[in-house]
């Protein structure tokens, strides 16, 4: 891979529990490039901390650490928090995994999106203005104009999760990394969104950084698949050979999704084996 | 799937339910005018548009949004006006949004033990350690506050929290979303589990066919407030749908599990 956007090596995060320390995240590397990086995994593994860990935006509790964790030209451990700023939104978005907490509750949601192009870019009021009603457009919400008037504990669902999709993508970051971004939509929104997402990969390229229990989705989606486990990488695959993985947790996953055509009367459950 | 339907007997009735939102201009209707029942001891589920009403419909049964409706009984009585206390110890909801149904200032273990308090539930304890186990979280994660926890993690104390009082009657909106397909597996499960055992219905709100065909015995297909068609699920999965949307719905979904040659020929069916 030519010169990744994004580098991290070796990062770990770890809490101070009553129980004694506790960590979350236990030596994570990857490099990221202009494609689209899945990242599947059970459920409490460190996924989202990762992803915030890249931001600087783990909880005051977490302890980072990390041999590399870096931009060509920034190093995310050193920078200070003025230029973190300056990062967050306009070089990476993060899409949170519960959008609907991540939005302000008393701005309507179309403001929000406007007010993120406004802080990124050089325009004026009703430019902005414009180009948010444009991106509820792309991310398929119906009847948008009402929609921007709305606030955000009046947004169903996908709405939410479409809502910080639109305002992560209107001030074009270099990286976005989507966590659990489309859980709420239905299929057909759903694969409208990964083209939107898709394109800005091709013709953009963007960095994507795909966080997801939707092993079908990120097979056919996504190029490449991280799988981890307890804080860390247990088996990475090219997306496409998912059906190929090796590790007894990948193998468990891939059993344990239903099937439309295929019932089973239980579903098969892992052995959870310490050593993994 | 439990393939012999339990009974005839409907425990949810619900007809013409209107839920609106809005004033003058902006007044929408988000549910217009669905009717639909769930017999006891059925898997009912709901799938359909993102912003189609689908969570305002459970909302509009516990009497979360205020709604209109020609019939709306729950296990025979009429809860269109008030719900007793029993109600709300027979009838339990597992909300989309976790955050939404947990306390931000409570631990884990009080968030469980709080509804048994309420309704002065003797074997509290005992039973929040089991439904702690009952949904794959340690017993170490109880003094955590919900902001602690991952988004799965949080998604399973809310469904701890809704099985602690031994409820009839699940609503389940989107209860799995956010777990690994593994955990998912435990979930789901646990749920045919304690529907053989103890003969639960469950109404349940899903993005995933493959979820429905392996959980429910009917389900409805919601678009833009109403309700499309309402159709056994082998006949769903074995191409019997009639309504357009249902077939565009189960189409996408197939082409999803498959293996599509591109991603844009899938968005074209
Ligand atoms: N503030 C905190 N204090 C202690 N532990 C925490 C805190 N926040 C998160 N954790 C723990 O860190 C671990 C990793 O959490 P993370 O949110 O990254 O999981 P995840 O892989 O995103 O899971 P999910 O798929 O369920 O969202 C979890 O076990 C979680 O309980
Ligand atoms: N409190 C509210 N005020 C105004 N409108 C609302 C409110 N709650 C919901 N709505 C609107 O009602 C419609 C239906 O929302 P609902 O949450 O029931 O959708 P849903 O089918 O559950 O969608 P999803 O699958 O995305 O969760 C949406 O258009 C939403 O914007
Ligand atoms: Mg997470
Ligand atoms: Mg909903």
């Amino acid at each position: 891979m030519n010169s990744p956007l994004l580098s991290v090596r070796d990062l770990r995060i770890s809490f101070n529990g009553v129980a004694g320390p506790f960590e979350a995240v236990r030596g994570v590397s990857f490099d990221l490039g202009r494609e689209k990086l899945g990242i599947v995994g059970e459920s409490g593994s460190g996924k989202s901390m990762t992803g915030r860990a890249i931001m600087r935006l783990t909880p005051r509790a977490a302890m980072v650490k990390a041999q590399t964790l870096c931009l060509p030209d920034v190093d995310l451990l050193q920078a200070s928090e003025k230029t973190m700023e300056r990062i967050r939104g306009k070089r990476i978005g993060l899409i949170m995994q519960d959008p609907k907490y991540s939005l302000n509750p008393v701005v309507s949601v179309g403001e929000q999106i406007a007010e993120a192009y406004l802080i990124h870019t050089r325009s004026n009021a009703s430019e902005a203005k414009r180009k948010a009603a444009a991106m509820l457009e792309a991310v398929q919400i119906r009847d948008p104009e009402r929609v921007y008037r709305m606030y955000p504990h009046e947004m169903s669902g996908g709405m939410g999760q479409r809502i910080m999709i639109a305002m992560m993508l209107v001030s074009e970051p270099e990286i976005l990394i989507a966590d659990e971004a489309t859980s709420a939509l239905d299929v057909t929104v759903r694969l409208e969104i990964l083209n939107l997402l898709d394109d800005l990969v091709r013709k953009r390229g963007l960095g994507l950084i795909f966080i997801s229990h939707d092993l079908n989705l990120v097979r056919h989606f996504c190029d490449r698949v991280l799988i981890m486990y307890r804080g860390h990488v247990v088996e990475t695959l090219k997306a496409g050979e998912l059906d190929q993985a090796t590790h007894p947790y990948t193998r468990g996953l891939l059993d344990a999704m239903p099937r439309i055509h295929t019932p089973r009367r239980r579903l098969p459950v892992l052995k959870r084996d310490p050593a993994w | 799937m439990v393939d012999i339907m339990k009974s005839q007997t409907p425990i949810i009735e619900i007809d013409n339910l209107i839920v609106s939102f809005g004033e003058g201009d902006d007044a929408r209707r988000a549910v217009d005018g669905v009717s639909f029942s769930v017999l006891a001891g059925e898997t009912f589920g709901l799938v359909g548009e993102s912003g189609s009403g689908k969570s305002t419909i459970l909302r509009a049964i516990t009497g979360l949004v205020p709604s209109t409706a020609t019939t709306l009984r729950v296990m025979g009585e009429d809860v269109s006006r008030e719900r007793g206390k029993d109600f709300y110890r027979k009838v339990q909801m597992v909300f989309q949004d976790p955050y939404e149904a947990l306390h931000p200032r409570h631990t884990v273990w009080r968030q469980l033990m709080e509804p048994a308090r309420i309704q002065k539930v003797p074997d509290a304890e005992t039973r929040a350690k089991a439904s702690l186990d009952a949904v794959g979280l340690p017993q170490a994660l109880r003094w955590r506050y919900p902001h602690q926890l991952s988004g799965g993690q949080r998604q399973r104390v809310a469904i701890a929290r809704a099985l602690m009082l031994k409820p009839e009657i699940l609503l389940l909106d989107e209860p799995t979303s956010a777990l690994d397909v593994s955990v998912q597996a435990e979930i789901l499960n646990l749920l045919c589990d304690l529907q053989e055992e103890h003969g639960l219905t469950f109404l349940m709100v899903t993005h995933d066919l493959g979820v429905v065909a392996h959980m429910c015995n009917r389900t409805a297909v919601m678009q833009s407030g109403k309700l499309v068609e309402t159709l056994p699920v082998d006949v769903l999965v074995n191409g019997g749908a009639t309504e357009p949307y249902t077939r565009k719905l189960i189409a996408a979904s197939e082409a999803y599990g498959e293996a599509p040659a591109s991603l844009s020929q899938l968005t074209k069916v």
